[in-house]
């Protein structure tokens, strides 16, 4: 149970009973490293936008990670499917003892266990990704903000409402692409080249 | 961008409402907001059109192409036995997930995060700019045009600052007179100024109807029917 909850049901949570963050998660080393990237970054590269590619810079050991894990999991996934297989072979199978389809069977749990375990810890450090790169992003909109006069942004033409939309819609975009950038960059290029080779290797290869 | 436009002129009409009642400018802007929203629920429903054509993708694709492999294979000669269905069906899933739902909401959430940042990016460059323009500014802004009134209604404000010079010129009216249309009578006479960047322009006449005419105002809404050159820069 969550250390949280086991303290709030007994009395009430204040600000000291909060979880840490950890170090490398606060706004304010995130904002510096996003803004001195895209610093560093003075014009586009092969059409990435600077932005993205300072966004990409500041949070690749977390991109790395989220990698591993969604590669895990397919890994996994095609693991199970080739267990599913072999234990249905087992158990239309007379001559063999009834022990190997249990293993098959205890194998094929396992793994699916193991597999639904990883999606959760890859989804949950993708969404902590992807929830970095908003905080940044905000972060750096509003230290320029701060920096300018009121009355000449108020004369630039920028409008509240526009600047509400950039904060609210526009960073939304970067959490939700958060979730599918380390999926499709190492999970679906391997999976799905595996799959249809194996698949076809097992479903027509005994036709050959 | 279509979200962006209908906010600013939104947020103009709720800023300058007392004038849009005034002047009686409802049905232009009505007209006027209704077309961009139009234009924005155009490209909303689009979007979902698309969406709707994955996720119809996203249900049908495992079944016909389970049944595209099975055919194949049954008359190829082949014997479907129970392991080989199951486990050809659940690779197929697999791929339904990874294909059908991984790869497309990738592709939708990358070119979005592409066209996010773009979007921010431009707002930054913007506010790089005017930082720059914080900087070079002095703190306090000097008043820039003297004015001098006429009796009504003619109303003419002229004068220049005099370290105006070696500022950039944003707007220069020569003789300008301004209509709320062609057959309507001016409410500005013989209006000669030069506006550069950091100046404050103050037009005073009888009644408050002339604190409406200031600069925004300098806008197509207004017809200049006489007058000069009309020079706008940045």
């Amino acid at each position: 149970v969550n250390p949280l909850i086991s303290v709030g049901i007994t009395r009430q949570l204040n600000f000291e009973d909060l979880l840490q963050l950890p170090s490398h998660d606060h706004s304010s080393p995130l904002i510096s490293q996003l803004k001195s990237a895209y610093f560093h970054y003075s014009h586009s590269i092969c059409g990435i936008p600077r932005l993205l590619l300072a966004l990409c810079s500041t949070v690749w050991v977390q991109f790395l990670l989220v990698g591993f894990y969604y590669l895990l999991e397919g890994l996994l996934r095609i693991f199970s499917t080739i267990l599913l297989g072999l234990f249905l072979q087992s158990l239309q199978n007379t001559d063999q003892s009834i022990d190997q389809s249990f293993v098959l069977a205890l194998l094929l749990s396992l793994a699916n266990l193991l597999q639904n375990f990883i999606h959760h810890v890859s989804f949950f450090y993708s969404m902590k990704m992807g929830n970095n790169m908003k905080i940044a992003t905000i972060g750096f909109i509003y230290d320029c903000l701060f920096e300018i006069r009121g009355n000449l942004l108020q004369s630039s033409g920028i409008s509240t409402g526009q600047l509400v939309n950039l904060i609210s819609n526009d960073v939304q975009r970067f959490e939700e692409w958060s979730v599918v950038w380390p999926l499709s960059s190492f999970s679906l290029p391997i999976t799905d080249s595996l799959l249809p080779i194996h698949s076809s290797v097992s479903i027509f290869g005994k036709l050959l | 961008m279509q979200t962006d436009l209908r906010v600013r002129h939104m947020s103009e009409v709720i800023d300058g409402i007392s004038s849009v009642k005034g002047y009686g400018w409802e049905q232009p802007f009505i007209s006027l907001i209704l077309t961009i929203r139009n234009s924005e629920l155009f490209n909303v429903l689009r979007a979902q059109r698309l969406r709707a054509i994955n996720y119809c993708l996203y249900f049908c694709s495992p079944h016909i192409t389970l049944f595209a492999i099975f055919l194949v294979y049954f008359h190829l000669g082949g014997k479907l036995t129970l392991p080989l269905v199951f486990s050809t069906m659940s690779f197929v899933q697999i791929l339904r997930l990874d294909i059908g739902r991984f790869f497309t909401r990738a592709i939708e959430t990358s070119s979005e995060a592409y066209a996010s940042s773009l979007r921010i990016e431009k707002y930054l460059n913007l506010f790089a700019n005017l930082k720059e323009a914080n900087a070079s500014e002095p703190p306090l802004l000097p008043p820039a045009i003297v004015p001098s009134f006429s009796p009504p209604p003619a109303v003419a404000v002229a004068g220049s600052a005099s370290n105006s010079s070696s500022r950039q010129l944003l707007l220069k009216v020569k003789n300008g007179s301004f209509a709320h249309s062609l057959s309507a009578p001016p409410v500005l006479q013989h209006l000669n100024f030069d506006l550069h960047r950091g100046e404050l322009l103050m037009i005073i006449g009888p009644g408050h109807r002339f604190s409406y005419l200031l600069l925004p105002h300098l806008t197509p809404l207004f017809v200049i029917i006489s007058g000069g050159r009309k020079k706008f820069s940045s």
